[in-house]
């Protein structure tokens, strides 16, 4: 009978156990990170009796936690994938947003300041069309500093998540370190006794600290986990955690590194961090943002060089040339601004780098390290972004020289240059920040050529000559001003003047002689019937390079005259206008194979396909994630009715357990009251 | 058999709910812009072709602006030239006019003075302004008055030979001026004459008079021979040169100059006003453009400077030291004269001219004056000459004869000159109505021809509006098949969107109801 009433007493204190978990688990239902647990029960040791073994209740040996450490990795794993791809994702839909958006984009203000300056061409006098060419011109430089700020802005934005990633991952190592004591110091670990709630807790960390970045977990003695980067970097060992950091770059102080510090040891983990939240920040920057910027400034670029120079050779209203419409490219200062010498260069650090735009049409967008080696005379160019070596050779002595690249020139200046030093060099990348309209008075907005040609009305052959073009006012190879043009308004060696003669052979020769009768051109042969050009158009050529080019066709006679003069009071010439007009549709870029526009809807469509990309991605990783969710909960989820069931099954066990205890007790009784 | 967490049960619904409803508002985003791609990510190679299409169409828009401007100003020149064809018709016709037998010298005067009306009113439509006051014949200076009187009155052109070009299409320009030079000035001459300039670097006041061709014949014969221009220069010894504008310096004609005294070479005269440099300035130059164009302007005040001044009197020619070797021969309107014998005088002369009856039928008459004879003719030209006028001409007058006249160079036989004209008034003033009724044509026929150029551009800008306006309506049809919604599929979507939504908001409700705990 006291054997009865034990073996009920196991039943009752068993499910009440059994009661208490399913209550639990009903009860965490919502936590995350939460596993359902189930008891596990076993008979109690029998008894032997001669009749055979006689049982003795039941026993609660364990109260199981149901979880599979494989799902609970591959849901890490997915979860890194997830948090990388919304990171990217939501990064690039917002830059997607602004180099797309009408108003905010860059094409709206690119096609109406060169519509308002075809417009301007049809009455170049006219002061309110001028008026409306300045604020167009505004208007595109407004646009390039605001969508290159909207670009830094980002970027600082991004630099934010970083710095706070950072410090959620270290506190996330800091708690995975000490559970990783806690657990280790569980009574009952010996025995198989895990402490679930710990594991779980332990496990939800990981997941969380895996959203921020990839990492790999390890199981070691004493149910202890070691977590480390996804390149073998250890984050946490044992109850020890590492500290992630953040600071500025060496490279490129604009942007961030991460660090990590262990011990007292601080090391760069910039390459390390994959994956993660923190992982698509850094793709993001440097696959999406620093391209933008790049080739925002390559665009700024080749916009202010064309219309530079083709403003440069035009004549404004008041008869003065041209000059800058926008800033100019090759500024001192923006010379310097394109090298960024590294924050480990070797003392004495005195490096004087400047990097010069010489042809934008060749110019691609990009960045590149300077790094020298050997005695620190040896250099390599190196791509940032494939890390191909793309030039490399030995500075002179002294050291200034030129190293060459297409559409740039990295002039090396002076300074002590160290084996190990490294230059960033990032000739694009300030240029919209940098652009400014450089014109501020109507007036001086150059519509007109500074030269045109007339015939002498003494001339007896049906020679005409055209308005000419305008090549250049400077000389490429000096940048120096062109001897016609250095001093203002007039054409200092002219007006020149064209004759015919007759060689003495009854051929036709032409002669140019300047404003003193000295040939600049001597009797250079005239074929009728085609166009002959009257320059030379190689600034090698020395006088016969003006900086003009002037075609007489037809058939002049000997004795005919033709004159080139300054453009002097010329207020109806909109031949300039005209040529800064097409510039507009003028394939000026990459090479001579895109306008304007075509290289920022190349940024645009760039960018795009990379957010529908990300869109798509960011689409499977979520559906990868929901399905090893779904897996982890199959196995580990609470389902209130399975428990609601085994709330009724363990409540019927414990009921029947008690009538066992009440059938002893009557037995007891029986047999009490027989014996009275 | 999968287990299914109620958490899943929950979560699944609400993201499920979420997604429908993303879903519907990107439908609904498309439907309220009407447009299918809202981001570039929504069609990454749509948008970069909707910002080309975008620029093409501000770009065409812009090209259409201009074609209306374009077309504009042409047909602002075209109307200023046609009343410039209506002023110079009106000057013919009083041109015809003047050219009747019968008119006084006062009507003279007053056709004159209608045609200088005439010639202000053609001055005012060659310096026609457009809207914003540029003057639409002057080139690139368009500040400056096309044709303007210079200090001889005569108006003369100010700009240059820019023309101003407009874009209309890609690559496609149309001149959308033209430069007086071309429309009024380089117009045949009916006879070549000269164009004289003073230098710009002359010192200031020296100025030289537009002169005129006095003997056409001579003239012809030099032009015919060389084309060249010539050059004045006046050194600091009040002496004249004449050289060839491109030759090799040689002087063709020097004499001492006086201001205002008229120089005559080749034909031309013209006046030279001012005083010689000093001697350590530069000569004082002049350029003679020998052309075969006249203005327009330069037509009518030739004819009107005609009109007023030129009286229809005698022709006259003075023979002076008359010296004949014994039967030498005279020709005088190709009537011979003479033999003389040696010895002979000016008394027989005006004997032998007096007693030829064909020429007393032409009314021309000599006379002694002052111990010089004087031929007269009322009507016709006198042409003396020493030759026979045979193939070849037989020099038949041997002794030194010295003959002077208005409009000729002296006529010295021993010298080489043969023969020389002696215009009459009549005929002088015949030959510059019908030379002036010429050049007239030539103008008209130069404006015309301008018109039908000007024709031809307007053609051009128009056929360009047509094409822009369908290549404006072919981009937007591309942009709208890259952009824009198709609304029947996106309503359709709209609401078979709204339908799952309701459906799985529904079923979520009665799932998320089912609970065992409910039973128990």
């Amino acid at each position: 009978m006291a054997g009865l009433i034990g073996i009920g007493l196991t039943g009752i204190l068993s499910h009440q156990a059994a009661l208490n978990t399913t209550g639990n688990n009903i009860t965490n239902a919502n936590t995350p990170g939460y596993s359902r647990q189930e008891v596990q029960f076993d008979t109690q040791p029998g008894r032997q009796t001669g009749a055979g073994n006689i049982g003795s209740g039941v026993s609660v040996t364990n109260i199981r936690r149901l979880a599979n450490e494989f799902l609970t990795q591959q849901l890490r794993e997915d979860t890194t994938l997830n948090g990388e791809q919304q990171a990217l994702n939501s990064e690039l839909s917002r830059l997607d947003n602004l180099l797309g958006g009408e108003t905010t984009g860059l094409s709206d203000a690119l096609n109406n300041f060169f519509a308002s300056l075809q417009n301007a061409a049809e009455d170049p006098g006219s002061l309110p069309q001028r008026q409306l060419v300045m604020s167009e011109a505004q208007q595109v430089v407004n646009r390039f500093q605001a969508m290159n700020q909207e670009l830094v802005q980002q970027r600082e934005s991004v630099k934010t998540q970083m710095q706070q990633g950072a410090k959620d991952a270290n506190t996330l190592l800091k708690r995975i370190a000490e559970l990783n004591l806690s657990i280790s110091e569980s009574p009952g670990l010996a025995e198989g006794k895990m402490p679930n709630n710990l594991l779980d807790k332990r496990d939800e960390a990981l997941r969380e600290l895996s959203e921020l970045v990839g990492i790999r977990v390890s199981e070691t003695e004493g149910s202890q986990v070691n977590v480390s980067l996804s390149n073998g970097q250890a984050l946490v060992v044992g109850d020890n955690a590492a500290q992630l950091g953040t600071r500025e770059s060496l490279d490129d102080p604009t942007s961030l590194e991460f660090t990590l510090t262990n011990g007292g040891r601080t090391v760069v983990a910039d390459e390390q961090i994959s994956g993660g939240k923190l992982g698509g920040l850094r793709r993001f920057e440097t696959e999406a943002l620093k391209p933008a910027f790049d080739e925002l400034g390559r665009v700024a670029i080749a916009l202010s060089d064309t219309m530079n120079h083709q403003h440069e050779i035009g004549l404004d209203l008041e008869g003065e040339l041209g000059g800058l419409f926008f800033s100019d490219i090759n500024d001192p200062a923006a010379q310097r601004g394109r090298v960024i010498a590294n924050g480990d260069n070797q003392a004495p650090r005195d490096a004087e780098l400047a990097v010069e735009i010489t042809d934008s049409k060749a110019l691609e967008s990009g960045s590149w390290t300077l790094q020298f080696s050997g005695d620190g005379r040896s250099y390599e160019v190196i791509d940032s972004v494939t890390g191909d070596t793309v030039n490399q050779g030995r500075l002179p002595d002294p050291v200034a020289s030129e190293i060459s690249m297409p559409g740039f020139n990295i002039r090396v200046e002076s300074g002590t240059f160290n084996a190990g030093d490294k230059f960033l060099i990032q000739p694009t990348r300030n240029a919209a920040a940098n652009m400014n309209l450089e014109v501020d008075r109507e007036e001086d907005l150059a519509f007109a050529s500074p030269v045109r040609a007339g015939s002498d009305q003494g001339n007896s052959g049906t020679g005409k000559i055209d308005q000419g073009k305008m090549l250049n006012v400077r000389n490429p190879f000096t940048n120096s001003l062109l001897p016609g043009f250095r001093s203002e308004g007039e054409l200092a060696n002219g007006p020149l003047e064209v004759r015919f003669t007759d060689d003495g052979a009854g051929n036709l020769v032409f002669s140019v002689l300047d404003n003193n009768g000295d040939a600049i051109i001597d009797e250079k042969p005239y074929q009728p019937g085609i166009s002959n050009k009257l320059f030379s158009e190689n600034p090698r050529d020395g006088d016969e390079y003006q900086g003009f080019q002037f075609e007489i066709s037809g058939n002049p006679a000997a004795g005919d005259i033709f004159s080139i003069e300054f453009n002097e009071n010329g207020v109806s010439d909109n031949r300039n206008a005209e040529f800064m007009a097409a510039l507009g549709t003028a394939n000026t870029m990459n090479g001579g194979t895109q306008s304007f526009t075509e290289g920022y809807a190349g940024i645009v469509e760039d960018v795009g396909v990379k957010t529908r990309q990300s869109q798509l991605d960011l689409d499977a990783g979520r559906t990868l994630l929901e399905q090893s969710t779904n897996q982890r909960e199959s196995v580990s989820g609470v389902n209130l009715d399975e428990e609601a069931g085994k709330l009724i099954q363990f409540q019927a066990a414990y009921n029947g357990s008690a009538k066992v205890m009440s059938v002893a007790q009557d037995l007891f009784n029986t047999l009490l009251q027989s014996f009275r | 058999m999968i287990r299914i967490s109620s958490q899943q049960v929950f979560s699944g619904g609400i993201d499920r709910i979420q997604d429908l409803n993303s879903g519907l508002n990107k439908t609904s985003e498309r439907l309220s812009t009407g447009k299918r791609v809202n981001r570039p990510s929504d069609d990454p190679v749509a948008a970069a072709r909707i910002l080309k299409l975008n620029q093409e169409l501000g770009r065409v828009d812009t090209y259409q602006r201009n074609a209306q401007l374009a077309d504009n100003r042409l047909k602002q020149e075209e109307s200023a030239l046609g009343s410039s064809i209506d002023v110079i018709q009106r000057v013919r016709e009083l041109t015809v006019q003047a050219g009747s037998g019968s008119l006084s010298a006062n009507d003279r005067q007053s056709i004159a003075s209608e045609m200088r009306e005439r010639l202000g009113q053609l001055a005012n439509i060659a310096n026609t302004q457009d809207a914003s006051g540029e003057y639409i014949f002057s080139g690139f200076q368009g500040n400056q008055q096309a044709f303007a009187q210079n200090v001889s009155g005569d108006w003369v052109y100010q700009g240059d030979e820019g023309q101003r070009m407009l874009e209309i299409d890609d690559g496609v320009t149309v001149p959308i001026s033209d430069h007086g030079r071309d429309v009024f000035e380089d117009i045949p001459s009916t006879e070549p004459t000269f164009i004289a300039e003073a230098s710009p670097d002359n010192a200031p006041g020296a100025r030289i008079s537009s002169g005129a061709v006095v003997d056409q014949e001579e003239f012809n014969a030099a032009y015919a021979n060389s084309k060249t221009d010539y050059v004045v220069s006046i050194d600091e010894n009040d002496e004249y040169t004449i050289t060839e504008r491109n030759g090799d310096g040689t002087a063709l004609e020097s004499g001492t100059f006086t201001s205002g005294e008229p120089i005559t070479f080749r034909g031309m005269q013209f006046e030279v006003f001012g005083d010689a440099p000093d001697a350590a300035d530069s000569p004082l130059e002049f350029t003679l453009k020998t052309t075969e164009k006249q203005s327009v302007f330069a037509s009518i005040e030739k004819l009107i400077y005609g009109l007023e001044n030129e009286v229809k009197g005698p022709a006259s020619a003075t023979v002076e030291d008359f010296a004949p070797n014994a039967g030498d021969v005279l020709y005088l309107n190709g009537e011979a004269l003479g033999p003389f014998d040696a010895g002979n005088g000016d008394q027989e002369l005006v004997d032998a001219v007096n007693a030829n009856t064909a020429l007393k039928e032409q009314g021309i008459t000599a006379e002694l004056q002052g111990g010089e004879v004087v031929i007269s003719s009322e009507g016709r030209d006198l042409a003396l000459s020493a030759e026979d006028g045979g193939d070849p001409p037989t020099q038949t007058f041997g002794g030194p004869l010295v003959v002077t006249g208005a409009k000729s160079d002296d006529l010295d036989v021993v010298g080489g000159v043969l023969s020389a004209n002696f215009k009459g008034g009549q005929q002088a003033y015949e030959e510059l109505i019908a030379g002036s009724l010429n050049n007239l044509d030539n103008a008209q026929d130069k404006i015309v021809l301008k018109q039908t150029e000007l024709g031809g551009r307007m053609n051009a800008v128009e056929s360009t509006q047509a094409f822009l306006e369908d290549s404006s309506v072919y981009s937007k049809d591309i942009r709208s098949q890259l952009q824009d919604v198709d609304y029947a599929e996106a309503i359709s979507n709209l609401s078979f969107q709204s339908f799952v939504l309701q459906a799985a908001q529904q079923s979520f409700a009665k799932v998320s109801q089912l609970s065992l705990f409910d039973r128990l």
